[in-house]
């Protein structure tokens, strides 16, 4: 459906780059899906090819995030986790100790719905601000 | 190569100093220490990081299953995660940012592969990982030190 796709709506903010969670988890969704999709159908699970599509997001999302963290002097960490899907369950946690105002932890899960796809994907990204924002005298 | 970088420019505190006089004369009388990178005693140090991941990640999950239903997965994943935290807490190094992310599957031959990327300075921030395994489950854990300047 429609809510599958969201590229066409989501290129007109491509200009805005301020840091917004929301904006951050449908840019890494973008990536997911045309990673795992050819030709509009679900590759299979490949044991040789995982570590490609792992360096091969992880990278994309790296030059996304790049573009993100400049107006609020970002650093930024990033997990990305891929697992065949054969029904055994999966979780993640995070936990972290830093300043909850300005830092944030972006969780992108692949699917979206529990569509049957070949494989599940989880993205992790940690934001920490480089230091604390002093007012001016 | 790291050591080299040590010896040649002296302790990482006297590189960062910064000159009042802002002449580059080196007086030591007008230098003011500007210290914007950590001591090496209270850096986040990989090693003992990674050893003090193992002995959590074996003390909470040494009998435990993956339950198939039900909540008790995410909890258990939950608590390894904070108690990662709290014990990386209780370490000498100031100034640190802890991000500390568990993932917990079952042990039924899934293939599964986990990559990371850091945009960060690779002086100062580091990172420790860890993996555990039994017959019920996998775990992975990682850590993240990142630097508030």
């Amino acid at each position: 459906g429609l809510s599958e796709f969201p590229t066409q709506f989501h290129r007109m903010a491509e200009e805005d780059y301020s840091w917004n969670k929301q904006r951050v988890h449908d840019s890494v969704m973008e990536i997911l899906m045309a990673e795992f999709k050819k030709d509009d159908k679900d590759i299979p699970y490949d044991e040789n090819k995982v570590p490609t599509w792992t360096n091969s997001i992880l990278e994309k999302t790296m030059k996304k995030l790049d573009k993100f963290g400049e107006e609020k002097a970002l650093k930024f960490a990033a997990t990305c986790t891929i697992m065949q899907r054969t029904g055994d369950g999966i979780h993640s946690a995070t936990s972290c100790f830093w300043d909850k105002a300005n830092d944030e932890v972006v969780v992108v899960k692949y699917p979206k719905t529990s569509k049957f796809t070949k494989m599940v994907a989880i993205v992790t990204i940690f934001a920490a601000s480089m230091y604390v924002e002093q007012p001016d005298d | 190569s790291r050591k080299i970088f040590f010896l040649k420019g002296g302790t990482p505190q006297r590189r960062e100093t910064m000159n009042e006089a802002g002449d580059g004369s080196d007086s030591k009388k007008d230098s003011v220490p500007y210290q914007i990178r950590p001591p090496f005693k209270r850096m986040f140090k990989p090693n003992q990081v990674k050893t003090l991941i193992r002995q959590v990640l074996e003390e909470e999950l040494k009998d435990k299953s993956y339950e198939p239903v039900g909540e008790a997965n995410a909890k258990i994943t939950r608590n390894v995660a904070q108690a990662v935290k709290k014990r990386l807490k209780e370490l000498p190094m100031d100034r640190y940012k802890i991000c500390v992310q568990v993932v917990i599957g079952e042990n039924k031959g899934a293939g599964v592969r986990m990559g990371c990327r850091c945009f960060w300075d690779a002086q100062t921030d580091r990172l420790a990982k860890e993996e555990y395994s039994n017959d019920e489950l996998w775990a992975v854990c990682i850590a993240f030190g990142v630097y508030l300047y």
